[in-house]
């Protein structure tokens, strides 16, 4: 057997595995749908019903575009909110780099849970924003952060930029600053040079940091069920509570197996226009 | 160092046979799992109820598990005979669904003594299933510092009041009553919900809380001043200095009973039948009815403490003139009301 070969085979049990333990629930879930589940016991019947329900009620429609906006909405906000980070971070030196880093990184060590928590208390009516706001007379009255679009931007946002921030931080990093110097000489403005040289550069990392924080905006629960309160309505939200409040597993599974399919279209499609965006990634 | 194939493949199987056996043995080891009431109000089930039958039973620990939400059920309903909870407690609309369904157990009158304490009517209400282990009020809780005090159902609806109200989902029994209210006070019944929501968007905004423990918090927050509010959730939140302020709203406020159940295919069989039946003794329905928890006794040798008429009736004639729904009729109601709500209110 030849090394090559042998290689292949190594990752044989990596792949089982990985097929048994995300593969099959996926699957499992799709059926799930066809199963006809009377409050949770199944009837040991198929019916397209789960399904059926979805593709012909417009409300579904609706609470998938919604869920699919916000999603992109919070995805094009990390990104302007994290390319600013990461391109500080890039021309930082010693030990404010460090610094950043850890900024950056901190988040990730509490829980999204305990820090939604958190924001409730901030965006609150008499929370500590709405009380800088007014004691700074930037506003007259409380602004209604809480269980409004804005208290979910808000904290969705903040939860996921890391996972903007980190790809762009790496893929900045790969960037030479050779190329920046040469452009300079040759008469590029600063902008130009950004523009021109950086931002193209780095068009891998903000493909994979736009593809992270789509994914996890788009079937992120915490945050908007905490912010947005029990009647903000997003497709992870509606099928929380269509499995456990309604027991209705098949249309819950089937709304699930709606979101991870839309998911998976929609990071391909990201994907493909990121690379054609920049073709010399792949031209070799 | 490598480890040899077969060594590797015979401990992970290993280790997948011991963690699924572990699964399957959750209930034969001593442990009771009893689903009970969240925050403060599960003081009284630990210091009354649970500590002493630890002491009664050597060796044996009695696990509260903090929950009024239905993802309970529906964990129990998933595990499929194989329950993670031992007994659960569950207020009459739930009792009604999970005694049609078939998952709590008909407990043995022989095992429960003590029933022969408890008031007839609350036995029925329970099902002739569960024991009935407490009643409570849905009424109106108010911030004095922000609003006038209401004096009746239908003064929900005043302007004064808009923007300030908070509310549950029908998920919770609080919602659930408060939209069977709602229709009942304008032209409906128990099975007809339909001029609840009308009336419901009259209110203009008012914020919505998951959970009625949620709702407890958004008082404290002042983010609501007035909500429909569990007897017990406004006297403990009370007792914390929060300015809140409960009343029975004419025509009454709303009695709910509580139903402790044994969970079908509990490993626990023995202890969890013995758990209820302390439940409702003199003793700990004495405890119970105390402040600031007023839970009402279903227990008739425990008399009502004067001090809790702000949070429930004092008598029975009292309690009599407050508002039982027809819940048989409600719960049929309940899921459509559900997707209802959301669809009506969701933002």
């Amino acid at each position: 057997m030849t090394p090559a070969a042998r290689d292949r085979w190594s990752v044989g049990p990596a792949v089982i595995f990985t097929a048994a333990m995300i593969g099959l629930p996926v699957i499992f879930l799709f059926l799930l749908g066809f199963l006809k589940i009377d409050r949770g016991v199944f009837t040991g019947k198929f019916s397209p019903e789960g399904y059926a329900a979805i593709f012909t009620d417009p409300y579904y429609a609706q609470v998938f575009l919604r869920t699919l906006a916000i999603a992109l909405l919070v995805t094009l906000l990390c990104l302007l909110l994290g390319y600013p980070i990461a391109f500080f971070f890039y021309r930082t030196q010693g030990r404010l780099k460090g610094a950043i880093l850890l900024a950056v990184m901190a988040p990730l060590l509490t829980s999204t849970l305990v820090r939604t928590f958190g924001w409730m208390v901030l965006l609150g009516r008499d929370g500590a924003v709405n009380h800088a706001l007014l004691a700074t007379h930037i506003i007259n009255s409380p602004i209604e952060f809480l269980f409004t679009l804005k208290g979910v931007l808000i904290g969705m946002t903040q939860v996921l930029l890391p996972y903007m921030v980190l790809p762009l931080m790496a893929a900045l990093e790969t960037v030479s600053p050779m190329l920046e110097e040469a452009a300079i000489n040759l008469g590029a403005s600063r902008w130009q040079v950004f523009w021109r040289i950086l931002i193209p550069q780095t068009l891998p990392g903000m493909a994979g940091g736009v593809a992270l924080v789509f994914i996890l905006a788009f079937s992120e629960f915490p945050v908007p069920s905490l912010l947005g309160g029990a009647t903000f309505k997003i497709l992870p939200v509606y099928i929380y509570q269509t499995m456990t409040t309604l027991l209705d597993w098949s249309r819950g599974a089937a709304l699930a197996s709606i979101l991870l399919l839309g998911s998976g279209l929609i990071v391909f499609l990201i994907q493909w226009i990121f690379k054609r965006l920049s073709p010399w990634t792949t031209a070799a | 160092m490598m480890l040899p194939r077969k060594v590797l493949l015979s401990g992970l199987s290993l280790l997948a046979v011991l963690s699924m056996t572990g699964c399957k043995q959750k209930s034969a080891g001593n442990e009771l799992v009893v689903v009970s009431y969240p925050g403060d109000a599960q003081i009284p089930y630990r210091k009354f109820l649970a500590d002493p039958f630890e002491k009664k039973h050597s060796g044996l620990t009695v696990r509260l598990v903090p929950s009024e939400s239905e993802d309970v059920v529906a964990q129990i309903k998933a595990a499929r005979g194989v329950s993670p909870y031992d007994v659960i407690t569950l207020g009459v609309p739930r009792q009604i669904t999970a005694v049609k369904e078939g998952w709590v157990e008909q407990t043995p009158q022989a095992d429960l003594p003590n029933l022969s304490h408890v008031y007839p009517q609350f036995i029925s209400a329970c099902k002739n299933t569960g024991i009935p282990e407490t009643y409570s009020l849905i009424g109106i809780a108010y911030n004095p510092d922000k609003v006038a005090a209401p004096t009746s159902w239908s003064d929900l609806w005043k302007p004064e009041y808009r923007g300030k109200l908070g509310m549950t989902t029908p998920a919770s029994n609080l919602g659930f009553g408060m939209i069977v209210m709602a229709a009942k006070l304008n032209g409906g019944s128990e099975d007809n919900l339909a001029p609840a929501w009308p009336k419901l968007h009259e209110l203009g905004s008012f914020v919505v809380a998951p959970s009625p423990e949620a709702l407890a918090q958004l008082f404290e927050r002042g983010e609501v001043a007035i909500a429909p509010m569990w007897n017990n959730d406004a006297a403990i939140l009370a007792l914390h200095g929060m300015k809140l302020t409960f009343v029975q709203p004419a025509p009454g406020a709303i009695v709910v009973v509580s139903c402790m159940d044994v969970i079908k295919g509990s490993g626990q069989d023995a202890f969890a039948r013995q758990f209820p039946n302390d439940e409702i003794s003199t003793d700990f329905q004495s405890h119970l009815a105390q402040a600031p928890w007023f839970f009402g006794p279903t227990n008739r040798d425990v008399p009502i403490p004067p001090g809790s008429a702000t949070y429930m009736p004092t008598t029975v004639d009292g309690l009599n003139h407050s508002v039982y729904f027809d819940w048989d009729k409600a719960v049929l109601r309940r899921a459509e009301a559900t997707e209802q709500f959301d669809r009506e209110f969701s933002r």
